[in-house]
């Protein structure tokens, strides 16, 4: 067993503690009933290699310095996002945020309402081998290793791109009221990786992609060297792919489609951001069954140790495990602390920025099913005629409606309870979301999670989530 | 800060390198229905380094390089330490030599100044004026950012450029309530002007839309259609075209084009439009400095211009053109109202997408509808839900475009696209 070892305070933000409480209490001094300010120093670099060359680099979403200002007179709020705060500029960011506060017309209603007593805390996430300390060029070299051998598996691929990139997060957050000052500081550290293979069918070309991740460091590398001729297979049986017939049909979801239903058909529909606008067909739903009695879904921070775990939140709320759905019962959704104030519930600790740049918003964290009783094996060959799917792109919510859309790039054909080796691609699952999670019949014994990919709030905000569940057995409709 | 920057990168030595800093501003508004929900502001400046360092392998030139992010606040010994890493870490990247950009002819810019705060107002104003009370659809919610960026580049061959950008853009949710339905339409917007009209004519045309979709009566029959895609859809039809295009991608392997090359596959196979497409500069320089202009793409099908910054032109033995984000495409000799005969135009889609690598597009339908001539009469009915699954290169040898015309930030051209026999999963 590998020696873990543990982040450490940040000292950027050490040094800049003291500016940040001023500026607090400056505000607070100044006219607002509640000034709170999210500091963000964080490292991260992306490594990749493919035939179009290498690449080591900052990475302009994961490496950040700055900070964000969020002030309100009781009623309204307003925030200003910046990179740079001295003492001198404290009136001038006064000032900008009394201007915005003034020139709001009518607002929505916000009463702050009570909420669990907030304290001061610090946490740090443990590594193995703090990418840092392994070394661009050992990375480098990592990564073009694991492309030659891929590479080497099949004269069929013409090309095979490597990457992983990290992020070292720290965040300060202290928030000022009159009577009391709440400071909260967490380090995490996280990596990731991906193979993608390429082979050319004509001048159609087929991709197949596998991603890694981890709460940790660089000990996630080790993982991706033994799936090099795996990959190299599935992207060569993706020549002889056909267009599916489109219909509904029985399909066990590997846990990578489990996450992206998960995550899509659902996670989005209980954002509580959605339920204030009267967007969400969640709201009605709660305490009614909207699943299989089967299924149990948890999102939080805390739920597990992946690329969305943190401690507090960007608003400075602890992060938690949220039971969205249990024994197929809608039991609540999740929430950032406006959306909580505005539906008079206690925040879940799910508001979350794209940077210290952008808004928060209601976001999830690492989103799953609980796991079933079933073995994958006895999932196939309970079907007639099916199909396998696995190797998940990508999805859109609708939580208004319910309607679901996933792309999935691989749909293996199961005939008689058997694999038949045929294979159809791409895939498009659409749907009812109800429909589709009350005809799960079978859930499988083992959850695997992947936190390799971003999550976009409509078409931007992107955010690190991570989803996944066990095998799950429905009725889908493919195209 | 550059000239801080420029003196610590010759202090190491560093001969090779480009500065690029963004100084961008912002004001942000969040609306629940007509209520301010946020009004945020943002000032933020960013540099980043890209550091160039030239080494030999295996009697090969190489020129490896890597960018390291410096905030404003970082003392001289945290800068000096992030490019010095990157210069390491450059000693590792094995990318074949390549020059990077000289100086070009100086571009004469045309300065305009807005008001962030003003513009976003004046927008709020025109987005909501589209709104009218006796409709039965309105608006659920919108987001406008009225963002000015001043962007200079600068590098160690000469380079020194400066330019302003403004971009207007946000997104907003359309809903309609009738008895047990409750339907949205969510749509987004971009303009490098503030385009007030344009904005309240989106507007006005997604409420009818949702409205529109409050009466669609499930996904349509399951088969094959000849389908109707317009504005920001059609445009991602087109991106296969310009990204295949693109010099990495031909360098790579992943495109088989070359100047000359005919872009829609078999041209003798080819019964609909050739394709007319010009690439649109919508800024005066490159991230990397290179003077843009408008550029034709493909003249009648065929290939003129390959597309792509110093690196891969040179690997190619081409002008480098810098990177763009924008084009234009020519129109069609048919109207849209024509075109819908016999047609299921598919109006909204939850995310339309297409391939590049697979030539595969597909999406889940919103709205869709079916015009049907019966007795003489065109009959329009109205679908929500199912998908679609197509190939471009099927779907190229017959493509149908619109006289009428479409512009958004980085799209301009035919309104509307006609695709045969795209696959359909229905009822």
């Amino acid at each position: 067993m590998a020696t873990k070892k543990l982040l450490t305070s940040d000292k950027y933000l050490t040094d800049k503690k003291q500016d940040i409480i001023h500026l607090a209490e400056y505000l607070v001094n100044d006219c607002f009933n509640e000034a709170s300010v999210l500091a963000v120093n964080a490292t991260g670099k992306r490594y990749s290699i493919s035939r179009a060359g290498m690449n080591v680099s900052d990475d302009s979403l994961l490496c950040t310095r700055g900070f964000v200002i969020r002030v309100t007179d009781g009623e309204k709020w307003a925030e200003h996002s910046c990179n740079s705060i001295n003492p001198e500029d404290y009136s001038k960011i006064s000032s900008s945020l009394k201007e915005l506060i003034k020139k709001r017309g009518k607002s929505t209603a916000c009463e702050k309402h009570s909420v669990a007593e907030e304290k001061d805390a610090a946490h740090y996430t443990e590594y193995e081998i703090h990418p840092e300390e392994m070394g661009d060029e050992s990375i480098l070299a990592w990564i073009e290793k694991v492309r030659s051998k891929t590479l080497a598996c099949d004269d069929k691929l013409m090309d095979c791109s490597v990457f992983c990139s990290y992020a070292n997060t720290a965040k300060f957050f202290v928030k000022k009221t009159p009577d009391k000052l709440v400071q909260k500081e967490q380090s995490l550290l996280w990596m990731t990786g991906g193979i993608s293979v390429m082979a050319s069918r004509g001048d159609e070309i087929k991709d197949y992609y596998k991603g890694y991740s981890n709460l940790g460091g660089a000990e996630v590398l080790k993982e991706m060297e033994n799936d090099c001729e795996s990959i190299a297979k599935s992207v060569v049986a993706l020549l002889d792919s056909c267009q599916i017939e489109p219909g509904e049909y029985e399909c066990i979801c590997a846990p990578d489609v489990t996450g992206l239903i998960v995550h899509e058909a659902f996670g989005h529909g209980v954002e509580m951001d959605m339920f204030v606008k009267n967007r969400a067909l969640a709201e009605e739903y709660i305490d009614k069954y909207v699943a299989s009695p089967l299924v149990t879904m948890h999102d939080g921070a805390t739920a597990a140790k992946q690329t969305a775990t943190f401690y507090f939140d960007d608003e400075g709320v602890d992060g938690q495990d949220t039971i969205i759905i249990e024994k197929g019962v809608l039991k609540r959704g999740i929430s950032d602390l406006r959306s909580a104030y505005q539906t008079k519930t206690e925040p879940t600790g799910n508001g979350r920025r794209e940077s210290y740049k952008r808004k928060a918003y209601t976001r999830m964290t690492n989103t799953f099913f609980e796991a079933g009783k079933d073995k994958p094996e006895d999932m196939i060959a309970s079907i007639k005629y099916g199909f396998l799917l696995e190797n998940a792109s990508s999805g859109m919510e609708d939580p208004k409606n319910w309607g679901i859309q996933c792309m999935v790039n691989v749909a293996k054909e199961i005939k008689d309870g058997k694999l038949t080796g045929k294979i159809f691609s791409p895939i498009v699952l659409t749907g009812y979301v109800p429909d589709l999670l009350k005809s799960i019949t079978m859930i499988s014994d083992e959850v695997v999670l992947s936190g390799g990919g971003y999550c976009g709030k409509g078409y931007k905000e992107w955010v690190k989530v991570s989803d996944g569940g066990p095998y799950i057995k429905a009725r889908i409709r493919l195209g | 800060m550059i000239d801080k920057i420029k003196e610590i990168l010759l202090k190491n030595k560093i001969e090779h390198y480009r500065i690029n800093c963004v100084n961008s501003k912002s004001v942000e508004m969040f609306f629940i229905k007509k209520e301010t929900d946020m009004l945020r502001s943002t000032e933020i400046t960013e540099y980043s380094v890209t550091v160039y360092r030239d080494f030999m392998q295996s009697d090969v030139k190489m020129r490896g390089h890597s960018t390291a992010l410096v905030f404003p606040d970082m003392t001289e010994e945290e800068i000096s330490r992030a490019v010095n890493n990157a210069y390491y870490a450059a000693s590792f990247v094995k990318n074949k030599f390549y020059e990077l950009p000289k100086p070009s002819k100086t571009l004469m810019l045309q300065k305009r100044e807005y008001n962030l705060k003003e513009e976003a107002f004046k927008l709020a104003e025109a987005l909501f004026s589209a709104e009218k009370s006796d409709n039965k659809s309105f608006i659920n919610s919108a987001e406008i950012f009225a963002v000015g960026k001043i962007s200079r580049v600068v590098n160690s061959e000469g380079i020194d450029v400066e330019y302003s950008k403004y971009n207007f853009n946000g997104e907003f949710v359309t809903q309609a309530v009738a008895d047990d339905k409750d339907v949205e339409i969510h749509t987004q917007f971009s303009y490098n002007e503030p385009e007030y009209e344009q904005l309240t004519a989106k507007v006005e045309e997604a409420l009818v839309t949702v409205h529109d979709r409050l009466e669609a009566k499930g996904p349509a029959p399951a088969g094959k259609y000849d389908i109707i895609l317009t504005g920001v859809n059609l445009a991602t039809i087109l991106d296969y075209y310009t990204e295949r295009t693109q010099g990495s991608m031909i360098y790579a392997g992943y495109s088989s084009y070359q100047k000359g090359s005919f872009l829609q596959g078999d041209e003798n196979e080819i019964k609909g439009e050739r394709l007319n497409i010009t690439l649109k500069a919508t800024q005066p320089y490159s991230a990397e400095g290179i003077a843009m202009q408008d550029r034709v793409l493909s003249q009648d099908g065929i290939l003129k211009t390959i597309h792509c910054g110093a690196r891969f032109a040179h690997y190619l033995g081409l002008e480098a053109t810098g990177d763009y984000g924008a084009f234009e495409c020519g129109c069609g000799s048919e109207n849209f109202e024509d075109m819908k005969k016999g047609a299921l135009y598919i109006a909204v889609f939850s995310d339309f997408q297409m391939d590049s690598f697979t030539g595969q597009f597909g999406g889940e339908i919103r709205l869709a509808y079916l015009f049907e001539e019966k007795d003489g009469k065109m009959q329009v009915k109205k679908f929500t839900g199912g998908s679609i699954n197509g190939s471009i290169f099927e779907a190229q040898k017959e493509m149908t475009f619109s006289k009428e015309r479409y512009k958004d930030d980085s799209y301009e051209g035919p309104y509307a696209i006609k695709l045969k026999r795209i696959s359909i999963a229905g009822s």
